[in-house]
């Protein structure tokens, strides 16, 4: 069986947060690049949302997550990358799609999350006639405490920072 | 290889290109009946499976004969921005029709449907109902 960098070892599987000191990040963080193709907002969602779940984050606002960064990919690989259905695909180069998440603990034990979706290409405001679109950034937006977009020549990067959550159960 | 009945699945067939099936995400059936055209989808509709909801839609729109449409959403687990924008686009041919009247759009208490459709205020062009009988039937709780 060939190696797959998704295998994943007992010691691996969920753990506990650890109850850190006030203000302290807590030490998981999630990372990973994706190739800009149209299965790769479903890929972000599954690692999002096992991420999610091993932390115990609150069902509701993971769901607005997983949501929010599904769109955010979506529009890395859209409009970043312009990949579309049925069209050739373009010469990327090295084009990934990079998403980071951190997760921050307040001194309350209020848990909140920073989400960073990094593209390299350059996105392209939806041409007129496209109509329908946008939706995604409101979508973005509306799940978000904290959300902000730059872009330069070498690249679109998208960051949110969450709404805060509660400790775990068990966390003190 | 091609799924056995593939005439229970009058989508246009129009999968994503140069992806294989399993990664499709997506199941989309549309039932005949007298009195409605279903479209039932399962499964999670984003920007990669978008497509075949809105290929679905077209061809029940174009074979109505006077039926409202209906749109099953209750057994998706996830619905992004793609998926609104099929229904938008779907509305939109619909009203080019004589009778027009809003998508039917069967939600329940679905969350990963309902939440998208309510950030975005989907809700106002949108007929929403608990199930498909009360969709048929024509009488919205919401």
């Amino acid at each position: 069986m060939p190696p797959s960098e998704q295998d994943e070892r007992p010691g691996d599987i969920p753990r506990p947060l650890p109850g850190e000191a006030a203000g302290t990040p807590v030490a998981e963080s999630l990372h990973f690049e994706l190739a800009p193709e149209m299965v790769a907002p479903s890929i972000a969602r599954d690692r999002f949302d096992r991420w999610l779940r091993d932390l115990r984050w609150p069902g509701a606002q993971r769901e607005d997550l997983v949501l929010a960064l599904s769109e955010a990919v979506s529009n890395s690989v859209e409009h970043g990358y312009r990949i579309h259905a049925g069209a050739p695909r373009p010469d990327l180069g090295r084009g990934t799609v990079e998403v980071l998440a951190r997760v921050f603990a307040e001194a309350n034990g209020t848990r909140r999350i920073a989400l960073t979706v990094r593209d390299h290409g350059r996105w392209r405001e939806p041409v007129a006639g496209a109509r329908f679109r946008g939706h995604g950034l409101s979508i973005i937006r509306a799940c978000a405490d904290e959300f902000s977009i730059d872009g330069d020549e070498s690249g679109t990067t998208l960051r949110l920072t969450t709404r805060g959550a509660p400790a775990p159960p068990g966390a003190t | 290889m091609k799924p056995a009945g593939d005439e229970l699945r009058p989508d246009g067939g129009q999968e994503t290109s140069g992806y294989p099936r399993q990664e499709q995400l997506i199941d989309v059936r549309r039932v005949d009946r007298p009195d409605a055209v279903v479209v039932a989808v399962s499964g999670a509709v984003d920007v990669l499976t978008a497509p075949r909801l809105r290929s679905a839609l077209a061809v029940a729109l174009e074979n109505l004969d006077g039926r409202p449409v209906v749109v099953d959403l209750v057994d998706v687990r996830f619905f992004g921005s793609p998926g609104l924008r099929a229904l938008a686009e779907s509305t939109e041919q619909a009203a080019t029709k004589p009778g027009f009247e809003p998508l039917r759009v069967v939600v329940d208490s679905n969350r990963p449907v309902l939440r998208p459709i309510e950030l975005t205020g989907y809700d106002a062009i949108l007929a929403l109902y608990d199930d498909v009988e009360e969709a048929v039937s024509g009488n919205p709780l919401h």
